[in-house]
């Protein structure tokens, strides 16, 4: 059995002279929560939307659920939970009357299915407000409730923490956490790094179109953790000429005051040694721990925003 | 306006319509009926005798009621006046009979469902767009496919539904009419006609057939520009525009009245036989029933299905990059 949920296979979307998505191949992996991280514009919208059927792919393929997408794959998709973009609602009717709507629409569910899931993500006080009448943050709990109406084996969240306040962002990265169990899969797409850290299994990263890297959250900080070390020294331009002369030490760079060398921090007395030898004396010392977004940084090169590049297809 | 209620706003509108014109038809009849019909005497205006012409009612003129007209008023002008009054029994007797056709059962129907066309064909087309293209605006669209729910038949669905409302709204329209008949009829003691059913369901069904027709091609223009405005515009707009280009054209050019032959309008009072805003119909002298069906069949197929071939093919997404 395919253990994959979602595959795709050089995926690629051009709006017009912008390539949006750039010959992605992607495996999702069934169970857990998968981010999808990248900065704005550099795909993942776009990917989801493919993947949902809103989009249509330029070229490549790719299989939903084990279902292969070219002839349309709508029964895939209704074990799927999506919310891409931003929530969508009847503006005229209330956050209730709209789920049973589209819950009615779906055939997914039962009526009582909705008070509960407006209760899980919060909503129950105003369930019975207009859509209209909603916060940026409630209108995302009530698509979240909204992908999760016929418990769908799938769940495609798409930013899902926006707009949300620091308290409202903490419960709903708990929810999905949640969420992420007991077989089924959430692909969260995020531009937040630590969000992703917090809650994803495992990752892939997109810039421009691209996918950069894949792999569980964990293995990717682990093999990055070469950060190194910091120091203060008695004799910073001393320390920088001894450190260079250490060929197992890289990246040697001043940074807010401190020397940041690259260096495994199992190797620092070995550093202190040497620097021993050469009259200068630590002040400070501490290993530098990788996280997701130096990470992301030293795989994308890239710390602004990307946009998707233009050229001609 | 919220679209909740548009379409019980729209319905409200062509029932008010509908049933001023019902009514309107009513009155006209007792007001006729009450005068016996009018004659003019004297034709000069305000400088001839300091006065203009004088409208006097037959039934007075029959009773030797003579205060309508001047004091020296000559008596054979006043016998002269009658004599017009008889000579314009048979034409006001046929006045007053299409009167009643309009208000008493079934003419009433086929006149009110003939008049429901101009204003259903707008109304509904106003609906049809904001159906489908309010779901491109609010973005619920993509929330109804991203779960599955197949592109073609949710178009279907919409235009299914379209359809029933407007043969709902029809039925609606045709039973305020007919109490509105049976009311007027009692009031004016005049009884159901016999005869006339089977043109007043001919009416229905026609008026119910270019109504889905417009409503087709409304959505795809909807469907199109992704635009619940450009929809309401070309179902407003189209209606009057096409009346306005054929009047324009027509007469600066011979041969523009056989390429008007195949515009929509045209052929749609030509098939439905109801309003008749445009004058001649098809040819200028009066055109095929048949032709403007199959012209009508040939947009309902190509509009509907650009409709269908445009939405299934079409990305749902307000991003481009991201």
């Amino acid at each position: 059995m395919n253990d994959l949920v979602i595959e795709t296979r050089g995926l690629t979307k051009w709006y017009g002279r912008v390539l949006a998505v750039d010959g992605l191949s992607l495996q999702v992996p069934r169970g857990g929560v998968f981010g999808l991280l990248g900065p704005n514009g550099s795909g993942k919208t776009t990917t989801m939307a493919m993947l949902l059927g809103l989009v249509r792919p330029t070229s490549g393929t790719m299989s939903l659920l084990g279902q292969d997408t070219d002839g349309g794959h709508d029964q895939a998709l209704r074990r799927v939970g999506a919310i891409v973009e931003a929530p969508a609602f009847y503006p005229y009717l209330s956050g209730r009357a709209n789920l049973l709507y589209f819950q009615g629409i779906n055939g997914q569910g039962k009526p009582q299915e909705v008070d509960r899931l407006l209760e899980m993500v919060g909503l129950a006080v105003r369930a019975n407000s207009k859509f209209a009448t909603y916060s940026l943050g409630m209108k995302q709990r009530l698509g979240i409730a909204y992908a999760l109406l016929g418990d769908p084996e799938l769940l495609f969240l798409d930013e899902p923490t926006n707009g949300l306040d620091p308290a409202g962002m903490a419960e709903i990265r708990e929810l999905i956490r949640g969420l992420g169990g007991g077989g089924r899969t959430v692909l969260l797409s995020s531009h937040l790094l630590h969000e992703v850290e917090q809650v994803c299994d495992q990752v892939a990263i997109l810039s421009k179109g691209r996918l950069i890297a894949q792999g569980h959250v964990q293995e990717l900080l682990r093999e990055s953790r070469h950060v190194g070390v910091r120091l203060k020294t008695t004799d910073d331009v001393g320390t920088a000429a001894a450190l260079a002369s250490l060929s197992w030490v890289k990246n040697v760079k001043t940074e807010n005051g401190y020397l940041l060398a690259g260096a495994p921090p199992e190797r620092s007395w070995e550093i202190t040694a040497a620097l021993a030898q050469r009259g200068i004396f630590v002040a400070e010392m501490a290993p530098v721990q990788a996280t997701l977004e130096s990470y992301f940084l030293a795989v994308t090169g890239d710390d602004a925003p990307a946009s998707g590049k233009e050229a001609t297809p | 306006m919220c679209r909740r209620w548009m379409p019980w706003v729209l319905l409200a509108v062509l029932l008010l319509f509908s049933q001023l014109a019902l009514w309107g038809s009513y009155f006209a009849y007792r007001t006729q009926l009450a005068s016996g019909g009018q004659v003019v005497f004297g034709t000069g205006g305000p400088g001839e005798r300091g006065e203009g012409p004088v409208v006097v009612n037959c039934n007075d003129l029959k009773a030797g009621n003579t205060s309508g007209l001047p004091p020296d008023t000559d008596p054979r002008i006043v016998e002269g006046l009658l004599q017009q009054c008889e000579q314009a029994v048979p034409r006001r007797e046929e006045q007053l009979e299409n009167h009643v056709d309009s208000f008493v059962l079934p003419g009433s129907l086929s006149t009110i469902l003939g008049f429901g066309q101009m204003f259903g064909l707008i109304l509904l087309a106003i609906l049809a767009a904001s159906t489908v293209g309010t779901e491109y605006g609010w973005g619920t669209v993509r929330t109804v496919l991203a779960r599955g729910t197949g592109r073609a038949p949710y178009l279907a669905g919409k235009l299914a539904l379209l359809a029933l409302v407007g043969a709902a709204g029809l039925v609606v329209l045709a039973g305020v009419t007919s109490v509105s008949s049976l009311v007027a009829g009692a009031l004016a003691g005049v009884g159901i006609e016999s005869s006339g059913w089977g043109h007043a369901a001919n009416a229905l069904g026609k008026t119910w057939s270019v109504l889905v027709v417009y409503t087709i091609v409304t959505s795809f223009v909807t469907v199109l520009t992704r635009s619940a405005a450009a929809g309401m515009a070309m179902g407003l707009g189209y209606f009057f525009a096409e009346q306005i280009i054929v009047a324009i054209f027509s007469a600066l050019f011979d041969w523009f009245p056989k390429v008007a032959d195949y515009f929509l309008i045209r052929n749609i009072t030509e098939w439905g036989g109801g309003f008749a805003l445009q004058g001649p119909g098809l040819d200028g002298n009066g055109g095929s029933e048949i032709r403007a069906l199959l012209v009508l069949a040939a947009y309902t197929v190509v509009s509907g299905l650009m409709a269908f071939w445009l939405f299934r093919r079409r990305d749902l997404t307000s991003t481009t990059g991201g």
